[in-house]
């Protein structure tokens, strides 16, 4: 919370903030602009309120960078650095009027705006994202390409509308109406249903109007449209703009489809028609909330009725002309006293005793103590500014004041109770006088002088045996570093006189005044070590001036001058105890020029913003705080030590996403076998398939031929059975005639006499077989047997005699017969069975 | 109708046969492939064994009265797309999405008055024809 409290103290916030609050005004105008432009277009094709209306949108997020940019030069080039004179010495700050800052204090309220905003501007930018990923998602999903005679169709209205890109037309079961999707690959998704649903006239007229669209380059403007709509989000006018652009998109389209079908009246049925198709689609999320079809047909049929339009932008412009003239009565009382609001307290301070100049006096008039203190104790560490400042004082309050904040301003640890750098310092005092005392005391001498300053030398070279090389005792004390000299100095004493005073041979700042001065004041800060140590080897003026010379001469034509400027500014703004130059303020101003922006948060911290510095990177902030309320501020933090950080931030940066991009290597190797392992187990499943497939087909081919001749294996068997049952059939037949015969034959015989029977002798060995018949007319059959007594059988007759008798010869050989006759009546079935024993001779 | 025997949700891939299949009406796989290979690379058989996935579970019928198998989808596309409409990323960047496409529509539905209104529209545009 702190830190964006911080943040919002910043430029760029505040610049923010102000133009938000601009923007009320300068939106509402824009708005009434085009609700005046309209008016005037109300009878002009669609086309021209079209552009009026994209002007006005386009227009609106120029106004709104143009104020931002306005503010964001406005405090470095008016206002900061001319206030920031001299701070007083004073203490306790001056009360001022409350109501002089009100306005200010509006401001720091207003300022929470920006980050309402900026949370507003987020959202509205990640739902357009995921509204776009959704719409990606839309053309991928759920669709099926329409038949190639539609595609056919479209390719040709796409060519009367001169389109080269190619455009897919695609059936979609998640639209419930005809939408344009993408821009670079552009498709017209249909509703399912739409293409059989509606007759191929009205089809057209749609796919014309969506064609419309991409020859217009509606996409991208659509797009740019909602980057504006979610930027300038708070502002009623930019939606109401926005949707004016809608709607007159709209019609243009619609005029290029009847400019091109010529039947007005046929089109506005067709988009009829198609509404109320899709009310016959239930869908649970989307409310009912107007849309603007029936304008559209109305405008379509010019069966336009008045003043329906003008309500919503006279409502929307009466609300924006309250809300401008609200933004009129604040801006000019704001604006002069409001900047000051940013400026430190101090300078406040500064600005308000801005009046009283400070009075002059007398190093003699000052009381005993404090001539001593100016005159002996800090003779040697006070500056000159120093010096004609405590002159100044009057009291001696203000002057027990300014010792102790003299101390303060040069304790390394102002925090502790403890002074550490005075007591280095009177011990240093009470060192020289003790140790340097000639005819004069310790810290006047020139050994107390350097002793005092600088501190003891790290190395102290003491000749005091004289001979003959070595005329006069000598001492060489060697400091490794003095700050502003240089490293390695060596200061030699001799003592000329053998009076124990030691005086100062070679002064380390020995060079001429003007020139030590030019190396250790004005080009202090942007001399290099190598420069540095060079110009102190000269030894003459002429070699000074001409190295001088060429030291501006290598930082190109304007430097001088420019360091120059610099140092005076320095001089002029930052002078407090110590001089302008030599604050940490000063070392910086001069050493990196003017901030490109200054901040200040609680009065006692500044921020110093540079866009670029060569060597430290972008936007270095460097910030000083007057911990003490001295007036001195002090670097906290360094441009530098930024700039390492930065680097290790960088490296670090680096080494990670050298990390991420060997995972990511990594991975994609791992991925790339894995696919090539899908894929080949893909390829193997498809050959399984068809293999199978094709055995499968095989299969069932050899099956249904063994079943054929299985048929016709059957087919013969079964002819066969039937012949075999029919030779059944004809032997059970004849079997049953034998049965009949056999049970005949079962039958007792009856003595031929009985039947009529005779047997006549004939002839020798001849006999004539007389057999009557009952019936005659009758069929008969006859079966007659002669048996020898041995058995032997002469059939006598085969056929079947007719009449009343039955009469045959039969030739024998002599011997004993039995003639056994069975007659069948064939009529009746009747059967008689009759036997005769006769002899031949 | 108990909640158990309804189909479940199509993934993507079966809703894009279900779409063909709404589109074509009843058809076979080979149609279906056809379709789909119009607009991307597709294999037959991922579409053959995507249908008999699909069949299982109850999200197309099968006809298996002819030599080649007719498809056809279970549930009128209306019902399916209630189903979908409960889809929480067309619920919430729905109203977002649709200011991002272009349609000859607006993306607001006609209110019912305006239906009405759009009715009698066509019938006297019906009658001014005839």
């Amino acid at each position: 919370m702190s830190q964006l409290a911080a943040w919002i103290q910043t430029p760029l916030a505040r610049a923010l903030g102000w133009t938000l609050v601009h923007f009320l005004w300068e939106g509402a105008v824009l708005g009434v602009v085009l609700a005046a432009t309209l008016r005037v277009l109300r009878a002009e094709p669609a086309r021209q309120r079209y552009a009026a209306a994209c002007i006005v949108l386009a227009a609106m997020p120029a106004a709104f960078a143009g104020t931002l940019a306005i503010w964001m030069l406005r405090p470095v080039t008016a206002a900061a650095p001319l206030h920031w004179a001299a701070v007083p010495l004073s203490d306790g700050p001056i009360a001022l009027p409350a109501s002089r800052f009100s306005w200010a204090l509006i401001f720091d309220r207003l300022a929470w705006l920006v980050p309402v905003w900026l949370l507003g501007v987020a959202f509205f930018y990640a739902r357009g994202l995921a509204g776009w990923a959704a719409v990606r998602r839309l053309r991928h999903r759920g669709v099926c390409a329409a038949s190639a005679e539609w595609q056919a169709r479209l390719d040709r209205l796409a060519e009367r509308l001169r389109l080269s890109r190619p455009v897919a037309l695609l059936e979609s079961c998640l639209t419930d109406t005809p939408v344009l999707i993408g821009y670079l690959r552009p498709a017209i998704l249909l509703p399912l249903g739409c293409l059989t649903g509606l007759s191929v006239a009205q089809v057209e007229c749609i796919l014309l109007h969506e064609l419309a669209h991409v020859a217009r380059r509606d996409y991208v403007v659509n797009l740019l449209q909602s980057l504006v709509e979610g930027l300038l989000f708070y502002h009623p006018a930019v939606w109401w703009v926005s949707r004016v652009v809608r709607a007159e998109r709209e019609n243009c389209c619609d005029d290029r489809v009847v400019e091109l079908m010529g039947d007005a009246r046929a089109y506005a049925a067709t988009l009829a028609a198609l509404e109320e198709r899709r009310a016959l689609v239930p869908q649970a999320a989307l409310a009912a909330n107007g849309g603007n079809l029936m304008k559209r047909i109305r405008r379509l049929t010019m069966e336009s009725r008045g003043g329906q339009a003008s309500v919503a932008p006279a409502a929307s412009a009466a609300v924006l002309l309250v809300l401008f003239a609200a933004a009129l009565t604040a801006l000019p009382a704001r604006l002069p006293k409001a900047r000051h609001a940013h400026l430190p307290a101090p300078v406040r301070m500064a600005m308000a005793v801005a009046a009283e100049t400070p009075r002059q006096a007398d190093a003699q008039t000052l009381p005993t103590p404090y001539r001593k203190w100016l005159a002996e104790d800090v003779a040697y560490i006070i500056t000159d500014e120093e010096r004609a400042a405590f002159l100044a004082l009057t009291s001696d309050s203000e002057r027990e004041n300014f010792i102790e904040q003299f101390w303060k301003r040069r304790d390394p640890t102002p925090d502790t109770e403890e002074n550490e750098y005075r007591e280095e310092h009177y011990r240093r005092i009470a060192y020289t006088n003790e140790h340097f005392a000639g005819s004069v005391a310790g810290w006047k001498t020139d050994r107390g002088r350097m002793y005092i300053v600088y501190g003891p030398p790290d190395e102290i070279g003491d000749h005091s045996t004289v001979s003959a090389s070595n005329p006069h005792p000598n001492q060489q004390w060697r400091y490794r570093y003095i700050d502003g000299i240089g490293t390695n100095v060596i200061v030699e004493f001799v003592d000329r006189d053998g009076t124990g005073d030691f005086h100062m041979t070679k002064d380390p700042s020995a060079m001429p005044s003007p020139y030590r001065k030019w190396l250790n004041e004005d080009a202090a800060y942007i001399v290099t070590p190598q420069e540095r140590a060079a110009f102190q080897s000269l030894t003459t003026d002429p070699e000074r001036a001409q190295f001088i010379d060429q030291f501006w001469r290598r930082r190109g034509p304007a430097a001088k001058a420019e360091h120059y400027r610099r140092i005076a500014y320095a001089n002029q703004n930052f002078t407090t105890g110590i001089p302008g130059w030599k604050t940490d303020r000063g070392r910086i101003y001069i050493t990196y020029g003017q901030p490109d922006s200054i901040a200040s948060y609680d009065g006692r911290t500044i921020e110093w913003t540079y866009r670029h510095i060569e060597g430290l990177g972008n936007n270095v902030v460097v910030a000083f705080t007057d911990s003490d309320g001295s007036g001195e501020y002090r670097m906290t933090k360094d441009p530098n030590a930024w700039a390492d950080r930065q680097l290790q931030a960088l490296q670090k940066q680096l080494e990670d996403s050298q990390r991420e991009l060997q995972e990511v290597q990594e991975k994609r190797a791992t991925a790339q076998v894995q696919l090539a392992q899908k894929e080949h187990e893909q390829a193997a499943l498809e050959a399984a398939t068809a293999e199978n497939l094709q055995r499968s087909e095989e299969e069932v081919e050899s099956r249904l031929q063994q079943l054929q001749s299985t048929l016709v294996q059957l087919n013969q068997q079964t002819a066969k059975r039937q012949e075999e049952e029919k030779a059944l059939e004809s032997a059970r037949n004849s079997m049953q005639l034998e049965i009949q015969a056999l049970a005949e034959s079962l039958k007792p015989l009856q003595p031929g006499a009985e039947m009529g029977v005779r047997v006549e002798p004939t002839g020798p060995q001849k006999v004539t077989v007389h057999v009557p018949l009952d019936s005659p007319g009758d069929r008969y059959h006859l079966l007659e047997e002669v048996r020898t007594p041995e058995g032997k059988i002469v059939h006598l007759h085969g056929a079947d005699p007719t009449g009343s008798e039955f009469s045959q010869s039969i030739v024998l050989s002599a011997g004993k017969y039995r003639l056994v006759v069975v007659v069948k009546n064939l009529a009746t079935g009747a059967t008689r069975r009759a036997y005769l024993d006769f002899t031949v001779d | 109708m108990s909640k158990a025997n309804e189909p479940p949700r199509p993934t993507d891939a079966e809703l894009e046969i279900l779409t063909v299949l709404w589109s074509l009406g009843p058809s076979t796989v080979r149609d279906v492939h056809e379709t789909i290979a119009r607009r991307k690379p597709t294999q037959y058989t991922t579409v053959l064994k995507t249908l008999q996935i699909m069949a299982e579970k109850g999200l197309v019928k099968r006809d298996e009265k002819q030599r080649a198998h007719i498809y056809s989808a279970a549930r009128p596309r209306e019902w399916t797309q209630q189903q979908l409409a409960g889809d929480l990323l067309q619920r919430a960047f729905g109203g977002s999405a649709a200011s991002l496409m272009l349609g000859a529509l607006s993306a607001h539905r006609a209110s019912p008055a305006e239906l009405a209104e759009l009715r009698k529209f066509l019938e006297e545009y019906e009658e001014g024809k005839s």
